[in-house]
């Protein structure tokens, strides 16, 4: 009888399956994550005979007699070990790379007590992280190997926990050692199995759904389709026009959407059951470009047409501003799709409650949100449906619309037990919004002296199968356009198409990604064509503290560009091939949009518990809530407990997007946490058992186009300045980017959304294609083009704190500016490096190109 | 790091040896490969067919001059799955000469997640420095032609 040892526990090999499959169902060492089970992205990773190995390559069958190694199964000075090393290092973000990193790392410190960074590097090249840029990730592992080799640990060392101080997250410990839970890694008594059947078509008409073969499987307890949806059909962030599932007679929207939903007592028998789901269609040729889409006779993707959003922002007159210019340049500019390819794809387990209401365990940004769109489908009132966050493995924005929740929902609502609903990689690079493919056309005149006098700018966006954020997208990266600088003649048309290519939404930078890739480019040329360096066009032109943005808002003392420009002034002059970008980027979602930050203190046991609906998907949300409250009160960080998000019983703090829950959350923190300390002041902290604090703060802004002289569009932006330098062999030597934070409450959290902004561009920039055919995703997490940890250059962190900002201890948000001003940046490295203008990405001749 | 960095070893593409029946690119355990390693990192195994020991073998590349059938080249060490056939023989003809023998069915190909693996001249080849390192090649090749030479995972039974 073939046998496998796991964690020194040997087991009987009764059925043959993939020891993935094996390791979390059977054995439920959940450690061990199903990133893609296609090989590519190594969260998991396990030692096999001291080798590491990705467990969802070999069956058990191939594996008798060998001995398996989880993260669970290490002894607990290894466990402290990893646990003092990666949290000391800043290496944990969303925590589901890191088990599989510990794998690779202890799988090389096994042979090698003191390997060279290059070796470290090497060693977890086929882990992929999106959150960490692999930086903090590789020092880690350096100070792990120094661990080691002590009998004893050095003593841990001692921190405060106020704000400014570099404190290893609290939840590092459940991360490196895998026991926090992700939703897939629930296994609940009686759960069920879901998923989805989806076209093959991006335009079809459904014509009909025969369901009866798949319901007569064994272990299928129920197949839905549209008209099984008790409330509404559509769902959707902002509009609603996202079919949950496409009703017969219906047209197909993308390759993403449902037919079809099965649920079964396995998730194997759900698998089998798809494939017995009949659908048939009537093809369509699907629109697959907003060149199509605006044409008159183009198919009508959604009723109202194709056109979802035309934003026309303007400030002065830019057409005649340029007309008196000296110098005027005019240049097109392109970006691509781009996934965001978090590790962990989305995951949601819905349970029934006693009193009708169902409580659904999800991975999303936001909690009401999603609670809003699944409670709308149910036709259930709000108070009934309840959304609990779990640890999340990451967003940068692809986790802002509901994706399986609502699904899972439904199936707890017909068959009353615990329903698990998990994408699996393929669906994920289906399903969820992209970034917008843009096209661009810019237009600035300068004067002599290269100070700018107007812009005029154009942006095409194909905005995908349904609307998403599409809207709030188009308007941000349109409002952004004209770049940090002092002048006040802009106008700037962009339009966003529907076409039957998935639905682009929400991603790091949300719009600013794309058209900071065009005005930075143009800054550039224009210094040439001037005659003065980049840096100093930049200079010349940055906005000031009192100057006026090109959207007419007075900006306040934070601002701080040019103090990131001084900052790596040195650097730049000192080397030739050194391309520089500027951005600023707002915090807070602004716009006259509700703003909203909340959190409530509870004392609860002697402890303070932090109720926030606010979501940490990664970026280290409840380590700084709990360095404010320990800045504010004097507590202790023993004294407080961070409780994730969760609709049930914490109030409503917004989605984590727009850079906001630093600055927003953060300073509605600190409300309720100088009530806590008025009330602590007169009591200690025991005698205020049963009492709670609350703190709300509103971003008030205007709205665009509000009829003020000076709008305040935003409450903050973050400013950064990056460079890009290269090697004499065209590759990237480094990356140096200097924030403006206003106030950094945890520096080694700041450096490392840098760390992992900068890499994430990085791919976006050189590497990165979201392949589309026809309307078809390539849907392949291997050939997204990722960087990996032996090919990343070392990126440079400078922190700039300008205090100025009212609120939130002066702290700004910081999580999409550092992706934002990267690839201009690299754009004009090369530009420097070969003379030849870039205007597409990602940038063709370079060592990168694939 | 310089050339030592990854390490590369030594390694025969070929397995069949007594195994096989007729096909002309495979190891014929002539022994010229053992006679000129120096430092007794390469043997005929049980099939009559060269094989490296990876952790002896330093990539001097003297194995790879004597070998007459050209069947010896450098891999790189950590990326130990690897097609051990040399048949360029389309797969029918591929299939009759040897049990173990690539037939260019291109399995391989569609698993990687990569694009690590090509079928070159029908012959699966993998870009080591591409590879993931993931073994979905091996796992499903139904030839079992794509083995782990790191020996963690049995590939044949």
């Amino acid at each position: 009888m073939a046998h496998i040892f796991v964690n020194n526990k040997e087991y009987e090999i009764k059925e043959d399956k993939s020891l993935l499959r094996f390791l979390r169902d059977d054995l439920h060492l959940t450690s061990v994550k199903d990133g893609c089970s296609e090989g590519a992205c190594g969260t998991c990773h396990v030692l096999i005979e001291g080798k590491a190995v990705k467990a969802c390559g070999p069956k058990l069958s191939m594996l008798d007699g060998k001995h398996v190694l989880t993260v669970e199964g290490f002894d607990d000075h290894e466990k402290e070990v990893f646990v003092r090393a990666f949290g000391e290092a800043g290496a944990v973000q969303c925590g589901f790379c890191i088990p599989g990193m510990v794998i690779s790392a202890k799988a090389l410190l096994d042979k090698n007590p003191s390997p060279t960074r290059e070796e470290i590097r090497y060693a977890i090249r086929n882990n992929i992280c999106r959150c960490t840029g692999y930086k903090k990730i590789i020092d880690g592992i350096e100070l792990a190997a120094k661990y080691r080799a002590m009998d004893v640990l050095p003593e841990k060392p001692h921190y405060t926990w106020k704000i400014g101080e570099r404190v290893p997250r609290l939840d590092v410990r459940e991360k490196v050692t895998g026991t926090g839970k992700y939703p897939d890694d629930l296994y609940l008594d009686n759960m069920i199995y879901g998923g989805i059947v989806r076209p093959p078509f991006p335009r079809a008409k459904v014509l009909s759904i025969d369901t009866s073969r798949a319901e007569a499987l064994e272990g299928v307890l129920g197949v839905y389709t549209s008209k099984d949806i008790p409330g509404d059909l559509k769902v959707g962030h902002i509009f609603q026009d996202w079919y949950v599932m496409i009703p017969v007679g219906e047209e197909t929207h993308y390759v993403g959407d449902a037919i079809a939903l099965v649920a079964g007592e396995t998730q194997e028998i759900v698998e089998k059951a798809k494939k017995l789901v009949k659908v048939e269609y009537q093809e369509l040729k699907p629109v697959t470009s907003p060149y199509e889409a605006m044409k008159d006779d183009a198919p009508v993707v959604h009723e109202g047409g194709n056109l979802l959003a035309h934003k026309h922002v303007y400030r002065g007159n830019a057409e005649e501003a340029i007309s008196r210019s000296k110098y005027v340049l005019t240049e097109k500019f392109s970006t691509p799709y781009t996934e965001h390819a978090f590790l962990e794809p989305e995951c949601a387990v819905a349970v029934p409650e006693e009193d009708g209401g169902i409580h659904i365990y999800g991975s999303e940004q936001g909690v009401y949100p999603v609670r809003h769109e699944c409670a709308e489908m149910l036709g259930m009132p709000e108070d009934k449906v309840n959304v609990e966050d779990m640890l999340i493995g990451g967003g940068f924005g692809g986790k802002e619309d509901a994706s399986a929740q609502h699904y899972a929902a439904l199936l707890t609502y017909y068959l009353h037990r615990p329903a698990k609903v998990k994408l699996s990689r393929y669906e994920s690079l289906l399903f969820h919004p992209k970034r917008h493919p843009m096209d661009m056309e810019f237009t600035v005149g300068c004067d002599e002296n290269g100070i700018i006098q107007g812009v005029k700018a154009k942006v095409i966006a194909d905005t995908g199968a349904y609307a998403s954020l599409g809207g709030p997208v188009l308007e941000r990266a349109c409002t952004h356009a004209s770049g940090p600088y002092n002048y006040q003649n802009f106008e700037i048309d962009g339009y966003g198409y529907y076409t039957n290519n998935p639905p682009a939404g929400a991603f790091r930078g949300f719009g600013v990604t794309q058209t900071c890739f065009g005005i930075e480019s143009m800054m550039n040329l224009m210094a040439d064509k001037v005659g003065i360096t980049p840096w100093e066009i930049r200079y010349r032109n940055a906005i000031r503290p009192g100057g006026e943005l090109p959207n007419g808002q007075i900006v306040d003392d934070s601002t701080g560009l040019a103090e990131t420009l001084e900052a790596v002034k040195d650097i730049y002059d000192s080397n030739p091939l050194a391309g520089i970008a500027c951005c600023m980027k707002n915090a807070g979602v602004g716009v006259g949009l509700p703003d909203f930050g909340r959190v409530r203190l509870n004392v609860v046991d002697g402890k303070v518990l932090i109720r926030s609906g606010s979501s940490c998907i990664g970026q280290g949300l409840g380590t700084i809530l709990t360095q404010i409250i320990v800045d504010y009160t004097g507590l202790t960080r023993d004294d407080i407990v961070y409780m994730h998000s969760n609709t049930a019983k914490a109030p409503d703090s917004g989605m984590s997007s727009g850079s906001r829950q630093t600055t927003v959350t953060g300073e509605a923190c600190r409300r309720a946490s100088l009530k806590l300390k008025e009330a602590l002041d007169k009591k200690p902290l025991p005698e205020l058992e049963g009492e709670e604090f609350f703190g709300e703060y509103l971003a008030k802004t205007d709205p665009l186009g509000a009829d003020v002289p000076h709008p305040v569009s935003h409450v903050a932006y973050g400013y950064a300045t990056q460079l890009c330098i290269l090697n004499e062999d065209g590759t990237v030597k480094e990356i140096v980017a200097a924030h403006d934070v206003g106030r950094a409450i945890n520096p080694l959290s700041v450096e490392g959304q840098i760390e992992g902004g900068v890499v994430m561009s990085l791919g976006f920039a050189l590497t990165e294609k979201y392949e589309l055919n026809n309307g078809i995703p390539l849907g392949k997490f291997g050939k997204l083009g990722l960087f990996r940890a032996n090919k990343v250059p070392d990126v440079k962190s400078i922190i700039i704190e300008k205090k100025g900002l009212p609120i939130s201890s002066g702290a700004i948000g910081i999580g999409e500016i550092t992706s934002i001003p990267t690839a201009p940046a690299i754009a004009a490295a090369y530009y420097k490096y070969d003379k030849k203008l870039r205007t597409e990405l990602p940038l063709k001749d370079t060592p990168y190109e694939r | 790091m310089g050339k030592k960095f990854p390490k590369k070893v030594a390694c025969v593409f070929c397995t069949g040896g007594t195994r096989a029946s007729g096909c002309e690119y495979g190891c014929i355990g002539c022994g010229k490969c053992v006679e000129a390693c120096r430092i007794g990192a390469i043997h005929l195994n049980d099939f009559n067919v060269a094989e490296v020991d990876s952790e002896k073998c330093v990539n001097c590349g003297l194995c790879m001059k004597a070998c007459p059938k050209g069947l010896i080249r450098s891999r790189i060490n950590d990326a130990c799955f690897e097609p051990l056939c040399s048949n360029h023989d389309e797969g029918r003809a591929a299939r009759s000469e040897c049990q173990f023998s690539c037939i260019a069915c291109g399995s391989c190909v569609k698993n990687c997640p990569c694009g690590a693996v090509e079928v070159v001249d029908n012959c699966a080849v993998i870009d080591d420095s591409a590879c993931l390192v993931c073994g979905f090649c091996a796992t499903h090749c139904p030839r079992k032609v794509i083995v782990d030479l790191s020996g963690i995972i049995a590939i044949r039974a």
